[in-house]
């Protein structure tokens, strides 16, 4: 019991510091919408700009949005855990290292 | 200097204006993690409708498009689901696709004026998704008296026997085929992401009854063509200045817990429900493309309407679009909330206890 308490903190935290960090880049972008607006419609090398703003925000605010769902218990049905987790366990026991080894005896 | 002009006529932002793209994200978003496409064709005439210029709309459309798919489709393939060697494969041909579409496009604008473009981008809404969505629809309504769960088609399974070098085995998908079969799917994909911006209406469907890969593996997949077909536009939109990278963000907000929701929600269900949400929404907006067409047909001189009536039709038009993508994230909710309940009943009878992993 003690254990699933500290996990659920643990997801608490992560999910709170993720919040944290997808208000962080929403307010620093908007708090600067005119200069953002400047440059990213610059066109030519500026439109790698926006599409790495599109990727930042997609993996702090995608991380913050799959650790919220997680959080309210929203996740993929047990069947499916229960063969993802399989296939990692089968990947692990297939990549032991199967190279000889020199013993002295 | 038309395009500079609508590059800094980007639209003031008010609460209504990000409530309505949050929503509007989140419910596309929805669709688009389930059946591996759908909200661009509610998105672009969404943010037109703010007031939005639509060359504006449409590049910032394409630069959320491609974020989503990319969380979407990670998260599918943690679930197994994404044959990632058939969407690059495929992806290769939809990029084609993608500039042979533009071309006619450009093309029937010049022959037939921005009335003809109009009139030409919904027959081919209706045209296609008419067919292809009447034809899920009767496969659908098939499995369900059936109760079985879908094989592959006789159609596929005759491509598959066809060696023509060189063949390609997929391995997620379970499906051995050679490569010119593949060509034409992923092709007509990009071809119509082009003209109606939603290319899984028939990539999904060709990679189950083409290819014949499951719903499942079908959709997840489509989310890996959307992504390097996103990638590759936004760049070009970028190029010329043209994406409001606000409006990108808003919509993100939304569609990226839509995204994930939606992937989720595809553990709950059997494959037919895929095949369900994809007619229901295809055959709605078709009625919806069709409510559409009388404006243009009067633009063009070919007909005498009302305004007011053409007033209404528009309106009508707009509101079933809306609706469909609505209907679509009804029964996906619905039905994965269902198949949760009933799976932690089913838990609780037999006493298991679960501990949940991460998943």
């Amino acid at each position: 019991m003690p254990q699933v308490k500290s996990t659920q903190k643990k997801k608490l935290l992560k999910t709170v510091l993720l919040a944290a960090a997808t208000v962080g880049i929403y307010t620093a972008l908007f708090a600067n919408a005119s200069t953002v607006t400047t440059f990213y419609t610059k066109g030519g090398l500026y439109a790698a700009l926006p599409v790495l703003t599109a990727f930042a925000f997609s993996i702090i605010h995608g991380s913050f949005a799959s650790q919220c769902l997680e959080t309210l218990g929203i996740t993929a049905s047990h069947s499916t855990q229960k063969s993802v987790a399989a296939n990692k366990q089968k990947q692990k026991v297939t990549q032991k290292d199967q190279r000889p080894r020199l013993h002295a005896n | 200097m038309d395009l500079v002009q609508q590059s800094i006529n980007f639209i003031d932002l008010n609460w209504m204006n990000v409530s309505f793209l949050f929503i509007v994200g989140f419910i596309g978003g929805l669709v688009s993690g389930f059946i591996g496409s759908g909200g661009a064709f509610v998105l672009t005439p969404g943010m037109m409708s703010l007031g939005v210029p639509a060359t504006v709309a449409v590049a910032s459309n394409m630069c959320h498009k491609f974020p989503k798919a990319l969380v979407g489709a990670y998260k599918r393939f943690r679930y197994g689901q994404v044959d990632l060697k058939l969407g690059l494969v495929m992806a290769v041909s939809a990029v084609v696709g993608v500039q042979v579409g533009i071309q006619i496009q450009y093309w029937i604008k010049a022959t037939l004026g921005p009335a003809g473009s109009n009139l030409y981008v919904s027959v081919a809404f209706l045209a296609v998704l008419i067919t292809v969505g009447g034809y899920v629809a009767r496969d659908v309504k098939r499995l369900s008296k059936s109760g079985k769960e879908a094989a592959v088609t006789a159609l596929a399974s005759r491509l598959q026997k066809i060696e023509l070098w060189p063949m390609i085995t997929f391995k997620t998908a379970g499906v051995r085929i050679s490569l010119w079969f593949t060509i034409p799917v992923g092709f007509a994909t990009g071809m119509l992401a082009a003209t109606i911006a939603v290319g899984g209406f028939i990539g999904v469907p060709g990679m189950i009854y083409m290819v014949g890969a499951s719903s499942l593996v079908a959709s997840a997949t489509e989310l890996v063509i959307a992504f390097v077909m996103g990638f590759g536009g936004s760049l070009n939109w970028g190029f010329n200045g043209l994406i409001d990278i606000r409006l990108v963000v808003i919509i993100l907000a939304g569609s990226l817990f839509g995204v994930q929701l939606g992937a989720i929600g595809t553990t709950y269900v059997k494959d037919y429900m895929i095949k369900l949400v994809m007619s229901t929404i295809m055959l709605m907006v078709a009625f919806s493309r069709g409510l559409a067409i009388p404006a243009y047909l009067k633009q063009m001189g070919l007909i005498t309407l009302d305004d007011g009536i053409i007033y209404w039709l528009d309106k009508a038009s707009f509101f079933v679009m809306a609706a469909a993508l609505t209907v679509g994230a009804v029964i996906i909710l619905g039905a994965m909330f269902k198949a949760r309940a009933a799976e932690k009943r089913a838990e609780k009878e037999s006493g298991e206890g679960y501990t949940l992993m991460k998943a």
